[in-house]
């Protein structure tokens, strides 16, 4: 029954039109509360990063609670084989072949999120174009020469990069962008700026796990300090009557 | 009751508590017109046994290699139960603690509690305001991110500007050829052991500094001057209750607003958690933008805005120099200062200018030293830097002929 | 001070104030408290093992490590299963009355399968891990059907964790909750009823 709620759950995620906490000027707002993008977000890296990637100060088990996964659900579809619940994620490439294969070891994504920011990740995903002069034909216009390969291609669709006349990608304040070529992607434009927002807004839980607990606990916090201030508001001016 | 009572007598006779309750709190003499910058005393305070008891836990879970110690602050952060809270207790607290030492330093300048005869707890404070700031680049080095690790080997290299000895100075200091593991080690056992020993053991010193003269006020009215016929000043009431209730209300006040940075900004948008610090320290790689941490940025403008040489002296070691002598000049504000009045509101208006130049040019040295070099930041550090001095080396002329307004016999609220 | 002191008040806002003031000293302590439990690494290196067994001989004793004890797994001869009850008369709690194994291995062999034996090896006295000696003790003892001593003060057990008389030892070994997956693999950590699942 559980399993398939689940199964129902993540297979909405390609029909999910709306794209939520983006704001008019394309910036992105993580939002925690939205478990359904934190579990497509999670269904992302396992299927695309997760490869190369890992998230090696996260463990599984923290992640199937926090995303109100059961247990034994998440054991039985989203565990590798290898890993047990309590285990960190690790990548089963090793740096030492990321290095041979791509020439750069693929950074751990734990903290990725912090580092740049959950709307750097967000427009990344959607900034690959095709450069024949790259040893994987694609670059970025949000990092130069990358070392990634456009793993979400499939899904977005060829994209070109389009200057102004005179200009060329990665000078400050560039009049360069992407446009769709010819291939078209599997999945719709609104569809695909989903997949990148839930995966920013993973991102963007991994770096920062205790941020339920943390803001559910610090408003009590704040009430209790709040009562305190005002005991202690009275109290000073009771003694304070006597100077004058 | 009785009981309690009988504690107490039984400790009295072994140990004079109640002379010492009588002497530091309930017949303390306190002038009776200290304002809310009065505050920030008890506030340091506070942070301070912050800092060593989140520390002693941090410390418990820490570990000090080159090849761990970044891992293991995510481990403190994820997998040890309120891990989080302890550590952002110590970050917040460090700039917590700066804040409010800027304050009460500016208190101090403000009210001339510096004058005769509080010379001695003001160089005690500024003693323990230079070892703080160590204590703070240090404890900057442990979560062995980029920005920690890069801001390490800016500032030991600093040493190697020193003419003649300074290259082996700096190796020295680091016991490697850059900063490693080694300089991790040894950054550790001083942030965790030795400086803590000597900061608890400064404010010991300063605080009965204090006591012994008693505090300023803001109007730097002698309050001895007139006592009644205990001997007990007229303006003043005792410490307690009535500082201890209006010390307990700013407590509770200063809590408030560090719970909502601890719970709610954490990163301090980028100020107390830097961006580049969520990447392990790569000695390969320096990252783009590097910076000192907001409460070292006035001192880190000033060491950059020094960009000639002169006499001789090449433009790092000036740099470092004036970086220094910004921090050694304020313990001789004692002997810079030469005007009759203590207080600002009864100095003239070249103090009263003075004074602002010195904390608009400050201000503006800490934006300056945030922002990436260019051309534009360097002029303005530059004169930032001027005002900054200009403020203390002309201190014994305008604080001496300019006129003062008297100074009232008596304090009023 | 014209005004008279409202003495009352004073005490309220005092007591209330204090009151407070320990509350809130407490709530401060808690996560300090809290955060000697064990941590989450430390709770994933104490999750259930899963042991291969097949390859156990009869006579032969393997140890691995669950919640970092050491865990014990001995595959008893025939002999030895038939010795077991001789020994009653030497031993504290022949019949494990004391609380020291979960139901399904409440029985004289203490095990779920007679032929296989699941011990924590942490010696019931005072913390040490005793050695296997299967076929005679270190003293030569003629009377010795197989089991363990404690090197630290030399407390014996017999091969099903009972501990002997007239040593240090107050009670028997204890038997951690464990089941059988199927005839090869032992999980340690969740037993028959799926308790002990931490």
């Amino acid at each position: 029954m559980n399993r398939a709620i689940f199964i129902a759950l993540l297979s909405c995620f390609f029909s999910l039109s709306a794209v939520a906490a983006v704001s008019d000027q394309g910036i992105m707002t993580p939002d925690f509360n939205d478990r359904a993008s934190l579990q497509r977000g999670l269904k992302i890296y396992s299927n695309y990063c997760s490869g190369c990637h890992q998230l090696s100060y996260m463990r599984y088990k923290e992640i199937s609670i926090d995303l109100g996964i059961p247990n034994a659900l998440f054991e039985e579809n989203l565990l590798p084989k290898y890993a047990r619940i309590g285990d960190q994620i690790t990548a089963a490439m090793t740096p030492a072949d990321a290095k041979r294969w791509f020439g750069a070891k693929a950074p751990d994504l734990t903290l990725e999120a912090k580092r740049r920011s959950p709307n750097w990740i967000y427009h990344y995903l959607q900034s690959f174009y095709q450069d024949k002069s790259r040893p994987l034909g694609v670059n970025n216009l949000l990092l130069k020469n990358v070392a990634m390969p456009n793993v979400l291609e499939h899904l977005q669709g060829q994209r070109l990069l389009q200057c102004k006349q005179g200009e060329t990608a990665f000078k400050a304040g560039h009049g360069c962008r992407t446009v769709a070529g010819e291939i078209k992607g599997r999945i719709s434009e609104q569809d695909f700026k989903q997949i990148a927002y839930d995966t920013a807004n993973f991102l963007a839980y991994t770096a920062d796990p205790s941020r339920f607990e943390r803001e559910s606990l610090g408003l009590k916090v704040l009430l209790f300090v709040a009562l305190f201030s005002v005991f202690a508001y009275l109290l000073k001016k009771e003694f304070w009557r006597d100077v004058r | 009751m009785v009981f309690f009572s009988r504690v107490i007598n039984w400790l009295d006779e072994r140990f004079p508590i109640k002379a010492f309750y009588k002497k530091q709190f309930s017949e303390y003499y306190v002038p009776k017109n200290l304002n809310a910058m009065y505050v920030f005393g008890v506030l340091a305070m506070l942070l301070l046994f912050n800092q060593l008891i989140t520390g002693i836990w941090l410390a418990m879970s820490y570990t000090p290699t080159a090849a761990n110690a970044f891992a293991s602050i995510q481990y403190i952060m994820r997998d040890v139960p309120y891990g989080w809270l302890i550590r952002y207790m110590h970050t917040t607290g460090a700039s917590a603690l700066f804040i409010v030492l800027y304050i009460h330093l500016l208190r101090g300048l403000m009210y001339g509690s510096y004058q005769r005869p509080r010379e001695l707890v003001w160089l005690l404070g500024m003693t323990l305001y230079f070892i703080i700031m160590i204590e703070a680049f240090m404890g900057y080095l442990l979560p062995w991110g980029q920005m920690s690790y890069w801001g390490a080997q800016v500032i030991t290299s600093l040493f190697g500007s020193i003419p003649v000895i300074g290259k082996g100075l700096e190796q020295w200091v680091r016991g490697d050829y850059l900063v490693s593991g080694v300089t991790l080690g040894r950054f550790y056992a001083l942030h965790i052991i030795a400086f803590p020993i000597l900061m608890v053991f400064l404010v010991y010193l300063h605080l009965s500094t204090l006591r012994h003269v008693g505090s300023n006020n803001p109007q730097g009215v002698d309050i001895k001057k007139h006592v009644n016929k205990k001997g007990v000043p007229l303006d003043s009431i005792p410490f307690s209750p009535y500082f201890i209730t209006k010390d307990i209300l700013a407590i509770a006040v200063f809590l408030f607003l560090f719970c909502v940075v601890i719970f709610f900004f954490p990163d301090g948008f980028g100020f107390i958690l830097e961006k580049s610090n969520f990447e392990p320290a790569n000695p390969l790689i320096t990252p783009e933008h590097i910076e000192a941490a907001w409460y070292f940025s006035p001192f880190y403008a000033m060491l950059r805005a020094i960009t000639f040489s002169l006499f001789g002296l090449d433009a790092k070691f000036l740099g470092m120099v004036v970086m220094m002598s910004s921090v050694l000049i304020v313990f001789f504000v004692p002997w810079l200062d030469k005007s009759p009045v203590r207080s600002i509101r009864y100095k003239g208006y070249l103090s009263k200018c003075f004074l602002g130049l010195f904390v608009v040019s400050f201000l503006v040295l800490a934006v300056m030293g945030s922002l990436p070099v260019s051309k534009a930041t360097t002029w303005i550090s530059q004169f930032a830097t001027l005002g900054y001095f200009s403020y203390f080396l002309l201190m014994p002329w305008y604080s001496r002929f300019e006129t003062t307004k008297p100074v009232p016999e008596r304090v009023s609220l | 001070m014209e005004e008279k002191i409202n003495k009352s008040r004073r005490r309220f806002l005092v007591g209330s104030t204090t009151a407070l003031g320990v509350v809130g000293g407490v709530g401060v302590a808690v996560p300090f408290l809290c955060s000697w439990q064990p941590s989450d690494a430390a709770r994933a290196s104490g999750a259930p093992v899963q042991v291969d067994v097949s390859k156990l001989e009869e006579g032969q004793q393997m140890t691995i490590a669950w919640q970092g004890k050491p865990v014990w797994i001995v595959r008893r001869t025939a002999q030895t299963i038939n010795d077991l009850p001789k020994l009653n008369e030497q031993l504290v709690d022949p019949l494990s009355s004391v609380d020291q194994q979960p139901a399904y291995a409440d029985n004289l062999y203490r095990s779920i399968k007679p032929e296989y034996l699941v011990l924590v090896g942490i010696c019931t006295h005072l913390g040490c891990s005793p050695t296997y000696q299967p076929t005679s003790a270190s003293d030569g003892d003629a009377q010795w059907y197989g089991g363990y001593v404690c090197p630290c003060h030399g407390s014996r057990f017999d091969l099903a964790g009972r501990v002997y008389k007239h040593y240090p030892a107050p009670t028997n070994l204890v038997v951690p909750p464990y089941h059988f997956k199927n005839n090869r693999v032992i999980v340690i950590g969740i037993g028959q009823n799926a308790e002990g699942d931490a």
